[in-house]
């Protein structure tokens, strides 16, 4: 492996963080903030430390596929400590342990926070945990792939460290024009979303950091209350709509803006994702109308924004549900381990392969019936091989025992199960928030031990880097004949 | 890309410096913020408290001079009830050109008429207590006292505010020196960084060719003709690699000139 050519790349991913830290230590500039130091200072830092690999390393045009896994891994491990300087830097209730959590949370998407006032932070510095979102939604790496010059063979490497097999199914395309499909759709619903949620009420700021986190699937709110602050049922739809979108296969909505015959309304992993959304909302629903919590109509909005919220991993919120019965938990925890569609700018598990899952399973029933068949599995019409069937059965078995893992060691904190279990699937699944009183809908992160708080943010990395490339980069350290 | 050895480490070390260039200036910048909090602290809030202070002392003097009056020291109660007036006018003159906090202007209107008050009826007391007896006098002292607390709450709640100002301020300060030490700490973390990733640049960019260099010279023989050190770079280290074949070829020469 030749650290300088990974460091080279690494820089690259220093300056692209350094950019938005520019535009947000630019508002602080502009509304005099108490940031512009923490915000400018780590921006300085990020650029004179990413252009210091370049002064050396000559431009590289090959990169080994393990190269290329360790650039991603890495690069996300690197973004997310340097996201952290900002918050550190500024202080308040942000000590190094909260900052690393907070800008895990904001980089994988998870919009877990420690904060427990978030309206007092300065704008620059809510700007910056919104930013944080958008680079984390598209990948620190994508972007770095996007804006990198000439070099074919080094761009497809990282690409395919970045991107699971299983999700270049619905891309008919070469890697370039994937990259730029995926940046064009991202930002465009991005600047759609801004400008409605602004028409409906919201503030210019408060309507694009809400749009960050919506397409990101993020869940950061410059809210105490998230969602509820506004208490506008417009907004709500909007939201959940563009979080629905945020959690599809942005191929298939290229495909379906451009009128190809493969597209959101012809899937049948969309369909089947779609009803299963529909039917757990409206398990939600009758059970919260059937305990008098709310009528059919406030039922139906709240179970509505709280099913999309969860399945799409965005976590915002509209109301408390750690007061909702046990019941409509379990229905959301379900939601939470399932999570959204590969392609998308989810993390976790996602349904892509839960689909896989049942499909696998059905063709093991009917070879088991007629051991001489030849029994072939397809997702939209394309064909899927034994080796990505084999490889999402093998993340399926292995996502579950690291979840298990989390829930064990927080335990052994003694953190309550419900913490430690919802805690372990919302910040593995890049949700945000997870139930009960501590880390509820309404609640935050701010109160458990430290240890726990990493545990967290390695559950964060591990979910939104897809669990695989981080063991492939570990067997390839440890591997002597690398 | 630079291609020379020189131009690469005059480069590092320009970042390393530029680095701690500006971590020292934000440091000062920080710094002279906490200068502020403490001028303003010192300048503004502490001369408002002073001056509720003044005005508390002089209520109290002034309570005692018509206490003076009504017990027949008249000339003493008429002075010292002035001097207290003239005090107090003083101090409120002095906290109206010192607002610094929200609503403090309100707060000083509060105490200017509360005192007018309570003031208006020292001097009715004084100028009519001539005729009273001495129950009527020490009715009309306890109706005063009751202007006077008014007065005295008024000018207590103006010391409030200044002093949560105060408290307010010395958090702002605390949160600004702690800020203020953050640029210094994260570049030390940083240059510590930047040390090792130099380290291992030089390493790699300067060490390991020379190392190459030095085999390649070791495991020269003549019927090789060249040394082939497989340095990949373009700077100064090929181009010794270069001369040295060059030199190599016209040795190789000359002694084939000579036989």
């Amino acid at each position: 492996m030749r650290i300088s050519v990974i460091a080279k790349y690494l820089g690259f991913v220093l300056l692209f963080n350094a950019l938005l830290m520019y535009i947000s230590a630019a508002i602080s500039i502009f509304l005099k903030e108490t940031s512009i130091t923490p915000l400018l200072y780590s921006a300085i830092l990020c650029t004179i430390v990413g252009v210091f690999p370049q002064i050396f390393v000559e431009k590289t045009e090959e990169l080994k596929p393990h190269e290329g896994i360790a650039i991603s891994v890495l690069g996300w491990i690197l973004t997310c400590i340097v996201g952290s300087i900002p918050y550190f830097m500024w202080g308040g209730e942000f000590t190094l342990t909260n900052a690393i959590f907070e800008s895990t949370a904001g980089y994988t998407t998870t919009g877990s926070t420690i904060l427990t006032n978030i309206e007092m932070l300065p704008k620059g510095l809510l700007f910056w945990r919104s930013a944080t979102h958008f680079i984390g939604g598209m990948g620190i790496i994508l972007f770095v792939l996007l804006i990198l010059p000439n070099a074919k063979a080094a761009r497809s490497s990282i690409y395919r460290s970045e991107v699971s097999g299983l999700s270049m199914l619905n891309f008919q395309m070469r890697m370039r024009e994937i990259v730029r499909i995926i940046g064009i759709v991202y930002t465009s619903l991005i600047l759609v979303e801004t400008i409605i949620l602004w028409a409906l009420g919201m503030t210019f700021f408060d309507a694009i950091c809400h749009s960050l986190g919506t397409l990101a699937t993020g869940g950061f709110s410059t809210k105490n209350t998230s969602i509820a602050f506004y208490n506008n049922i417009w907004i709500e739809i909007t939201i959940s709509f563009f979080m629905l979108l945020g959690g599809m296969h942005f191929g298939l909505i290229y495909a379906t803006i451009t009128g190809k015959k493969q597209n959101l309304f012809t899937s049948d992993v969309v369909k089947t994702y779609l009803t299963i959304i529909f039917i757990g909302i409206l398990f939600i629903t009758f059970k919260l109308v059937n305990d008098h919590v709310y009528n059919w109509g406030e039922a139906f909005r709240h179970a509505s924004f709280q099913v999309v919220s969860l399945v799409t991993t965005t976590g915002f919120a509209t109301v408390d549900t750690s007061v909702w019965p046990m019941f409509t938990t379990v229905v959301l925890i379900y939601f939470s381990i399932q999570c959204a569609m590969i392609g998308s700018t989810t993390g976790g598990l996602k349904f892509d392969r839960v689909y896989l899952f049942f499909q696998t399973f059905l063709k093991q029933i009917k070879q088991t019936k007629h051991p001489n068949a030849v029994y072939v599995l397809r997702m939209d019409k394309t064909l899927i091989s034994s080796e990505i069937e084999l490889q999402s059965m093998a993340y399926i078995i292995v996502y579950l025992v690291i979840l298990l893992t989390s829930t064990l060691a927080l335990s052994a904190m003694d953190i309550d199960l419900i913490t430690s279990f919802s805690g372990s699937v919302a910040t593995l699944g890049t949700i945000g928030p997870g139930f009960g009183k501590t880390i509820g809908s309404m609640g935050n992160f701010s109160t458990l031990p430290d240890a726990a708080k990493y545990i967290f943010s390695t559950n964060m990395l591990l979910g939104r880097l897809e669990i695989m490339n981080v063991i492939v980069l570990l067997v390839s350290l440890t591997d002597k004949n690398r | 890309m630079l291609k020379s050895l020189r131009t690469k480490i005059f480069f590092s070390f320009m970042l390393l410096v530029l680095m701690l260039v500006i971590a020292g200036i934000m440091s000062i910048i920080e710094f002279n913020k906490v200068g502020v909090s403490i001028k303003n602290v010192m300048d503004d809030n502490y001369k408002s408290i002073e001056q509720t202070k003044h005005m508390l002392d002089a209520l109290e003097r002034e309570d005692s001079g018509l206490l003076m009056y009504l017990m027949g020291n008249r000339e003493m109660g008429s002075q010292t009830i002035d001097m207290a007036y003239s005090t107090i006018q003083n101090a409120i003159k002095i906290a109206q050109n010192n607002i610094t906090e929200k609503d403090e202007d309100k707060y000083i209107n509060n105490i200017i008429k509360e005192y007018e008050e309570f003031h208006a009826s020292v001097k009715q007391t004084t100028d009519t207590s001539e005729k009273l007896t001495l129950e009527e006098k020490n009715e009309i002292y306890l109706q005063n006292q009751q202007l006077f607390f008014a007065a005295k709450k008024t000018i207590n709640e103006l010391m409030q505010l200044n002093q949560g100002g105060v408290y307010k301020q010395t958090n702002t300060m605390k949160e600004n020196s702690k800020r203020a030490m953050m640029p210094a700490i994260v570049s030390i973390v940083a240059a510590i960084v930047f040390a090792l990733l130099l380290n291992f640049f030089i390493s790699e960019y300067f060490i390991r060719p020379i190392n190459r260099l030095i085999d390649g010279v070791k495991s020269f023989y003549p019927e090789k003709g060249i040394i082939n050190s497989g340095i990949k770079s373009n700077d100064e280290i090929k181009s010794l690699e270069t001369e040295t074949n060059n030199l190599i070829g016209r040795l190789l020469r000359l002694k084939n000139q000579s036989k």
